[in-house]
C-alpha cells in the first residue's frame, strides 16, 4: 500500500500526542488571551446585529458550502461548462478569485482595482484568471479559499457599518455581504447545474436574510434600473420557509401606502430571479391589482445581480 | 477556518480542544521542557488565529499542518536555544520562518522518517498496522483478511505502535530536520 505523507504523519503525531487530561490547566486561557490581544478580532457590532443570522455569518456559511462543493469535484467536473455564458467550472472559480481580490481592494487590503460600473464585474477579474493559467485545479480552489478568508477577516474586523462600493452599488458591508452571499450561492448553483447536481435550496435563515434585504433595497433597484414608480406601493407575499409578507414603496425615500399591486410567489424563485438565474417569463407569480407595475418590480429586483 | 478568519474566539477554543494534545505532546518530545513546550503551543495557536489562510486543505489535514508547525517550531527553538539566548529566540516571529517550501520540505523529511520506521517493523506487525491504521479497516476486518483472531491483530497493532514510538522518539527530536528557508 502506498502511504501518503499525511497518513505517515498521522501515525507519528498520534504516538506523540498528549492525552487531553494531560493538558496544563490555564493553557487554553493563555492561548485565548494572546489571541484576543492580537489582531484581527471580530468587530463587536457583528454580534449586535439583532437578526437571527447576520450577513457575515451567511456569507461564511455560503463560502464554506462552496468550498465543500469544490472539494468533491473530479478533474472532469472542473472542465464542464456552466450556465454562465459557457464558462467552465474552473472559469467560475477563477472569476471568484478575481472578485475576492477586487473586494479586498475596495476594503483597502489590496491595491484597488478600477471597476465602478456593473459591466466591469467580469472584466475586472480577468487578471486573476490569467495569474492562474496552468495552475492545477486544486491550486485554483485553494487560492479562492485564501482570498475569501482574507475577505472574511477584513469584514469581521471592519464591522457591518463600514462603507464600501461594489461596482455600481454603494452601501455598508452588511449589505455588500448579502449581495456577495447571493453571488456565492448563485455561482455554487451554476457549478451544481454544470456537473449535474441538485441546486441548493438554501436554509430558512439565509433565505429570510436575503429576501428581507432584497425587499429593503427594492426601491433603490427600481431607481437604478430607471423605472421608479413614485407614489406606488407593492405587497409581496413570499411563500415558503424564509418568506413573509412585505409592503414596499416603488421609489426610493417614500412612505408605504395601501398596496397598488400584490404579488404572491415562492421566496426561492424571487431570489433566483434577483440573481439573474430565473427568466422573468419563467417566474411563477400571482398578481392582483395594477399589473403594469409587475415589470418594473421584476426589473428592479434583478438590479443587484452582478452577472 | 472561516470562523477563525472571522475572528471568532470560540473557533480558536474549538481548535485548541481538538489539537492542543497533539501540539503540546510534540513540543514536549522535542524540547523536553514544559515551559518551552507550552510556549510553542501558544505560538502555534496564535499563528493559526492570525493566519488561517496559510492552511492548504488540498495538501493534508489541519491536524497534520498543526503538527508540522509545532514540530518545526520546537526543533527551531532547540536550535535557537543552543545558538543564542532564549530571549532572542522567543522574539523571532513565527510567520517569518514559515513558507510553503518549508512546509513541503519538513513534511517530506518527517514522513520519510516514519516510513523508515514502519519498514523496520517485523513484517507481521507492519502488515497489521498498515491495514488497520492506514487501510481504514476495523480490527475485525483485518482479522478476517489475515485469518487471525481479532485479539492477535489488536496485540500486533499495539506492539507496532509501541515499537514505532521507540523508533521515532529520537527522530521527532532530531535537529537534522530541514533548516528554515
Amino acid at each position: 500500500m502506498d502511504l501518503t505523507t499525511d497518513q505517515l504523519l498521522r501515525v507519528a503525531f498520534d504516538i506523540a500526542a498528549a492525552e487531553p487530561s494531560d493538558l496544563p490547566e490555564g493553557l487554553e486561557a493563555r492561548v485565548l488571551a494572546r489571541a484576543r490581544a492580537s489582531t484581527p478580532m471580530r468587530h463587536p457590532a457583528w454580534s449586535d446585529d439583532g437578526a437571527p443570522l447576520g450577513s457575515l455569518d451567511a456569507f461564511i456559511q455560503t463560502a464554506v458550502e462552496l468550498a465543500d462543493l469544490l472539494d468533491h469535484l473530479g478533474p472532469t467536473d472542473w472542465e464542464r461548462t456552466t450556465r454562465v455564458d459557457d464558462v467552465s467550472v474552473r472559469g467560475v472559480i477563477e472569476h471568484l478569485v478575481g472578485v475576492e481580490r477586487y473586494v479586498l481592494g475596495q476594503l483597502g487590503r489590496r491595491t484597488p482595482l478600477d471597476a465602478p460600473r456593473r459591466a466591469d464585474h467580469w472584466p475586472v477579474t480577468n487578471a486573476a484568471a490569467l495569474d492562474l493559467t496552468n495552475q492545477p485545479n486544486a491550486v485554483v480552489a485553494q487560492r479562492w479559499w485564501s482570498e475569501v478568508l482574507a475577505v472574511i477577516a477584513a469584514c469581521a474586523e471592519l464591522g457591518p457599518e463600514q462603507g464600501i462600493s461594489y461596482h455600481h452599488l454603494a452601501g455598508s458591508l452588511r449589505g455588500m455581504l448579502v449581495v456577495r452571499t447571493f453571488e456565492l450561492w448563485t455561482h455554487g448553483d451554476d457549478i451544481r447545474h454544470g456537473v449535474g447536481l441538485p441546486l441548493s435550496l438554501l436554509d430558512d435563515a439565509r433565505l429570510a436574510l436575503m429576501a428581507g434585504e432584497l425587499m429593503r433595497v427594492l426601491p433603490l433597484g427600481l431607481e437604478l434600473s430607471g423605472c421608479p414608480q413614485p407614489g406606488r406601493t407593492a405587497r409581496l407575499n413570499l411563500r415558503g420557509a424564509g418568506g413573509g409578507s412585505f409592503d414596499v414603496t416603488l421609489a426610493a425615500g417614500e412612505t408605504v401606502g395601501p398596496p397598488d399591486i400584490t404579488l404572491t410567489a415562492e421566496v426561492i424563485d424571487l431570489c433566483r430571479l434577483a440573481a439573474n438565474r430565473l427568466a422573468r417569463a419563467d417566474f411563477d407569480v400571482t398578481v392582483e391589482g395594477d399589473e403594469s407595475l409587475l415589470e418594473p418590480i421584476l426589473v428592479g429586483a434583478a438590479a443587484f445581480a452582478a452577472d | 477556518m472561516a470562523r477563525l478568519a472571522a475572528g471568532e474566539p470560540d473557533a480558536l477554543s474549538e481548535a485548541y480542544r481538538q489539537y492542543a494534545g497533539l501540539v503540546l505532546g510534540l513540543s514536549r518530545r522535542v524540547l523536553r521542557d514544559e515551559t518551552l513546550a507550552e510556549d510553542v503551543t501558544q505560538e502555534v495557536f496564535l499563528f493559526l488565529w492570525q493566519h488561517p489562510e496559510r492552511f492548504d486543505g488540498s495538501r493534508g489535514s489541519l491536524r497534520s499542518w498543526l503538527g508540522l508547525l509545532a514540530h518545526r517550531r520546537a526543533v527551531d527553538r532547540v536550535r535557537s536555544e543552543s545558538r543564542r539566548t532564549a530571549r532572542d529566540a522567543r522574539s523571532e516571529p513565527m510567520d517569518s520562518i514559515t513558507s510553503d517550501v518549508d512546509d513541503y520540505l519538513h513534511a517530506n523529511w518527517l514522513s520519510g522518517r516514519v516510513r523508515d520506521a514502519i519498514d523496520k517493523l517485523p513484517s507481521e506487525q507492519r502488515q497489521a498496522i498498515v491495514l488497520a491504521y492506514f487501510g481504514d479497516r476495523t480490527y475485525r476486518q483485518v482479522a478476517v483478511e489475515l485469518a487471525l483472531p481479532e485479539g492477535t491483530v489488536k496485540s500486533r497493532v499495539r506492539l507496532a505502535l509501541r515499537r514505532l514510538d521507540a523508533l521515532l522518539r529520537s527522530d521527532l527530536s532530531d535537529q537534522e530536520a530541514p533548516a528554515w528557508t
